[in-house]
């Protein structure tokens, strides 16, 4: 089975910078793979472990996300290859654009039975990519899979965990599906693996190469800004832990909330 | 376009229709646009929605055995064509977003998603959604039509309008898209017994408690508190030490509690952002760079586990 899994490769979110005046920036923010695609990775991984097949991981960007620290992060836990798409025009990409170079990267590898996403990019978190991607595609999608079994050629049975219920879905392949954050715990990257990772095959293609002439934003970004943060009075209480223990009660109890 | 003619309402959710009713009125400020509603269900649904004041209803009474609700997106699709709605609003559940993102790939169009904010300008409209984990805020403008949002529960008042005029109720064949997954089996989850989003006080548990046993000592002090406990994502997700609808954080719960006591968490914006509402926020962390301190209102920085005992003793004095 072809397997393809998408990551998102973003600023890391934690690396944020927020000004006094709530100016953001990502500067100075490392790029990493997005924190719920890495189960997504995983499944594919184990899924082509147990039933034979190869996974491929696919990430669209701006020329950031290709970096060979990246590259190796990714190809070090089991992914056999990398295909990314690169454009400047991809920096802030929404969905639709996104959704349509990643469509068209698929096509362009041919015979793919799966496409596997996180739950949602680490940095925009629409949630979105994933199920058009399959529907570009024409095949079924899915979105909040916690359970991907192959029944048979050609169909998985997932399990899919709504707000109050959970289904036991027959999907017939080819599929895209969008994972969980808890579906599975990704693994860590043995030192054989990461020595391996440098010998694994990465692929850069351009626009052009998936056969897109231009790519029109379907959304425009008007402004980036810190949310407004409620102002907190940031009292250390110093003293022995039975000093500090009794200073906060009586402060807990004059804000009347004890 | 100043004002949206027809502004469509979606959801599997007869209650988050009323919601997406009430958030749509507020596009309407002018008052003239048309508001229509899509339920998937039966006529007590359809009276249900029409209480809320809409001007039509399209019903689809009934999804095959076997699908999917999110199977309609195609009858909606249709309806779309036709109807050709400026906005098109949708409940962010997690059977919302996935007709959102079918919708959005056949029209070739981004959906803003968990729209915490808009507004019609004459320009268009624009609408907020949060990045970053929580870090940041963008303010977007659809450059496509319709205008497609999914906005969460919560955010929008239900309004019952009394003697509400009769809408018009068109019923739409439901239309069986070409490749399709099948339903084999639903199991109702059991019934959250949590609710953070009310509780008045909340102790949250960090990546500072060592031990799963621990847990005890802090229901001693959720118990003395009367306080509902909550944890960080790690500890429910990662460790499955609480269950998920105890975490705080950007794609769990966001309190408004009056009290909020952190315990041994470390303040990672996608945490901190889901208490930005708590009236007072106190940190107890054994590291005092922790960057919750800046956030707290007031801060101890010991080890959790010799200020837990003394803090339930100092409360049972109070």
């Amino acid at each position: 089975m072809k397997i393809v899994v998408c990551l998102k490769i973003a600023p890391d979110p934690e690396d944020l910078e927020i000004g006094s005046d709530g100016s953001v920036s990502t500067t100075h923010a490392e790029w990493t793979i997005g924190g719920f695609d890495l189960p997504a990775l995983e499944t594919g991984v184990r899924l082509a472990e147990m039933h034979g097949g190869k996974v491929i991981a696919l990430s669209v960007g701006p020329p950031d996300i290709n970096q060979s620290k990246i590259r190796k992060d990714i190809l070090s836990r089991g992914a056999e290859e990398l295909v990314l798409v690169v454009d400047e025009s991809l920096r802030d990409a929404s969905t639709a654009e996104t959704a349509r170079v990643l469509t068209a990267a698929i096509q362009k590898m041919g015979d793919v039975q799966l496409v596997l996403f996180g739950e949602g990019s680490a940095d925009l978190y629409f949630q979105q990519t994933g199920v058009q991607v399959g529907e570009r595609l024409g095949w079924v999608s899915l979105n909040a899979v916690r359970d991907v079994r192959l029944k048979a050629e050609g169909t998985l049975q997932v399990q899919r965990v709504l707000e109050q219920e959970i289904q036991v879905i027959e999907v017939p392949l080819p599929a895209a599906l969008s994972v969980t954050s808890d579906i599975c715990e990704p693994r860590l990257a043995s030192m054989r693996e990461i020595l391996r990772a440098s010998k694994k095959p990465v692929l850069e293609w351009s626009l052009a190469d998936v056969g897109i002439e231009s790519l029109a934003p379907s959304v425009e970004i008007l402004a980036v800004k810190a949310p407004p943060r409620t102002a907190r009075k940031a009292i250390l209480l110093d003293g022995s832990v039975e000093e500090a223990v009794r200073l906060l009660v009586s402060h807990l109890k004059k804000e009347g909330v004890l | 376009m100043i004002n949206p003619q027809r502004i469509l309402v979606v959801s599997e959710d007869v209650n988050l229709i009323g919601e997406l009713i009430g958030a749509a009125r507020r596009l309407n400020s002018e008052g003239r646009s048309v508001i229509a509603a899509v339920v998937a269900g039966d006529q007590s649904a359809v009276r249900r929605v029409a209480s809320f004041g809409v001007d039509q209803i399209y019903q689809i009474s009934q999804v095959p055995e076997g699908h999917l609700v999110e199977d309609i997106f195609l009858t909606l699709l249709e309806l779309i064509h036709q109807y050709e709605p400026a906005v098109i609003l949708i409940g962010a559940t997690t059977t919302g977003r996935l007709i959102c993102g079918r919708l959005a790939a056949r029209l070739d169009l981004s959906a803003i998603t968990d729209v915490r904010a808009f507004d019609w300008h004459k320009d268009g409209l624009k609408a907020r959604h949060m990045i970053f984990a929580g870090g940041a805020e963008r303010l977007e403008r659809p450059l496509r039509m319709p205008v497609l949002m999914s906005i969460a529960r919560g955010q929008h008042e239900v309004e019952v309008v009394p003697n509400a005029t009769s809408p018009e109720v068109v019923t739409l064949p439901f239309i069986t898209p070409q490749k399709r997954v099948v339903l084999l089996e639903r199991k109702d989850l059991p019934p959250v017994s949590v609710n953070l989003v009310d509780a008045k006080r909340v102790v949250c548990l960090g990546r500072g408690i060592a031990r799963q046993e621990d847990l005890a000592l802090v229901e001693n002090l959720a118990k003395e508190l009367g306080a509902e406990i909550a944890c960080t994502r790690p500890l429910s997700e990662g460790l499955g030490w609480l269950p998920r609808e105890r975490y705080i954080g950007i794609s769990g719960a966001h309190i408004r509690s009056d009290l909020y006591i952190g315990l041994g968490v470390s303040g990672q914006v996608q945490h901190t952002v889901g208490i930005t509402d708590a009236k007072v926020i106190v940190a107890v962390n054994r590291d005092p760079d922790a960057p919750i301190f800046k956030q707290a209102d007031y801060g101890i920085a010991a080890d959790l586990y010799q200020v837990l005992p003394a803090l339930i003793q100092a409360i049972q004095t109070v």
